[in-house]
């Protein structure tokens, strides 16, 4: 028991010691998640409407962005968007995208592709009759899309948009193999440096599970808020 | 409201020869039709005659490939440019369709919002009228099909006859030249027909224009001012309806009337 407390002493006075570094890699961390879930879902969602209202070769050329970033390991994305995408970039316009834009882009690639198909899915297993209802008394498109289409979707997209998040917060931990310092980057130095490993490893899982746990909570709040009909 | 394209006549509704297909299979082959305001026009007909198709071609649920349809002097959906006959702007349609109110077999109520809301959702964003002022027709609406106590309900605490009493508000609350009624009772259970035909039959005693399809043989004799018989994609027989139930001419007509009587 006293051997517990006292390495749970050592334990905290440790990570007080590394505060910074852990605060500035879960800074990382959430930046790199919250942006990519953000891009994710506005390019996820309008590459969904392009699956469903898009014309044949839209509709084709959309189908193959999200096969191929679906069909790929996040970490073969990482790395692709780091060396190849930034190298193409570079020579088109001279601009060097930091690793952390580059690991952000690779994150929401993944996510927009998950959420595109989720949301062509959803609009798509709507009966034709909602739309013609909103045509019949004179919506226009877009009116039809925000006030009847998207609603009825958005309970389908939910549960499975909560898995992407999660999905994202994950493969952050990826981005220290491109030299991101995030949280995961963090914890790794500070138990080196403290000569901790097994409690700042723990501490880790239980900072992961709180975030991706939270996310999915704000998702069955979410859920419940359209759930009332 | 004025247009190129306006033509002044009696009539509110002009279809002329109108052609559609899908695909290889011609649905409409020349239809004619011209409704003056306040009559209730029936049409009648087995089915894969081309009824529904004919109904949805006059809010442009479905494009057609040649004739024309005009509601109160403005033509629907296409315009001529250069001698080329092309389809309106997405927002042109929009517009003319808010001329028609159209009450579906399947209701197609919007069931995340209440009903009221379902009424309100085309005053609001079509129409632009204020939130209080689209309660107020809402409401007015509802009550008018007997379900003032139901503006609260969402669709799917609402039994067949309500949901489509609903839908009817929802149409006519947006003040449409004409109404359209595509097989509003045929979804419905046997015991909940009337109550819907009801609230129709109401409407027609008001002077509301309506195009009415419909498999209610006895509806469309006491409602009617005209009824229409369409046969193959084309109308058959038409007249009022003493006439043209009393007194069939064509065979096509004699053996549907034999089959539907019950």
């Amino acid at each position: 028991m006293t051997e517990l407390l006292s390495s749970l002493t050592e334990f905290l006075v440790a990570v007080r010691g590394a505060q910074p570094l852990l605060l500035s890699g879960l800074v990382k961390t959430a930046e790199a998640a919250i942006l990519a879930i953000l891009l994710g879902t506005a390019f996820g969602l309008i590459f969904g409407l392009m699956l469903v209202y898009g014309g044949k070769i839209l509709r084709l050329a959309v189908k193959i962005y999200v096969d191929v970033a679906r069909g790929i390991p996040g970490l073969v994305k990482i790395f692709t968007v780091y060396y190849l995408v930034n190298q193409l970039v570079i020579e088109a316009t001279g601009y060097r995208m930091s690793a952390m834009l580059c690991g952000i882009i690779a994150l929401a690639i993944h996510a927009s592709a998950q959420i595109a198909e989720m949301t062509r899915g959803a609009i798509q297993a709507l009966p034709r009759g909602q739309s013609e209802a909103g045509k019949a008394i004179g919506l226009t498109f877009g009116q039809i899309q925000f006030n009847v289409i998207f609603p009825q979707a958005i309970r389908q997209i939910l549960p499975t948009w909560v898995t992407s998040a999660g999905e994202v917060v994950k493969g952050t931990t990826l981005l220290s193999l491109i030299s991101v310092p995030e949280f995961f980057v963090a914890i790794k130095e500070a138990a080196a440096r403290e000569y901790i490993f097994f409690s700042f490893y723990l501490f880790a899982m239980l900072v992961y599970f709180v975030i991706i746990y939270g996310i999915e909570l704000f998702g069955r709040h979410l859920e419940a808020r359209f759930n009332k009909y | 409201m004025t247009s190129q394209n306006r033509q002044t006549s009696g009539d509110l509704l002009i279809i002329e020869n109108l052609h559609k297909s899908f695909g290889d299979l011609e649905v409409l082959k020349g239809v004619n039709l011209n409704v003056a305001p306040g009559d209730v026009v029936s049409i009648i007909g087995s089915s894969g005659s081309g009824k529904t198709t004919l109904l949805r071609c006059i809010n442009l649920l479905e494009e057609f490939q040649a004739g024309r349809i005009l509601i109160d002097g403005d033509e629907i959906g296409y315009r001529n440019s250069g001698g080329k006959r092309r389809l309106m702007s997405e927002r042109a349609i929009a517009r003319q369709r808010a001329m028609t109110g159209m009450v579906f077999q399947t209701f197609n109520l919007f069931p995340h919002l209440t009903a009221q809301a379902n009424v309100t959702l085309g005053l609001r964003k079509v129409r632009r009228l204020p939130r209080e002022e689209a309660n107020e027709i809402a409401r007015t609406w509802l009550a008018r099909v007997g379900l003032a106590d139901k503006a609260d309900s969402y669709p799917a605490q609402l039994s067949g006859g309500q949901q489509q009493r609903v839908g009817i508000a929802r149409a006519v609350a947006m003040s449409p030249k004409l109404m359209l009624f595509d097989e509003a009772t045929s979804a419905l259970d046997p015991e909940l027909v009337g109550e819907v035909l009801s609230v129709i039959g109401d409407l027609a005693n008001d002077g509301m224009t309506m195009v009415v399809v419909t498999h209610e043989m006895q509806f469309a004799r006491e409602v009617s001012s005209r009824v229409v018989f369409m046969s193959e994609g084309l109308i058959g027989e038409e007249g009022k309806p003493e006439a043209l139930f009393g007194n069939p001419k064509s065979q096509r007509l004699k053996e549907f009337l034999s089959r539907t009587r019950t």
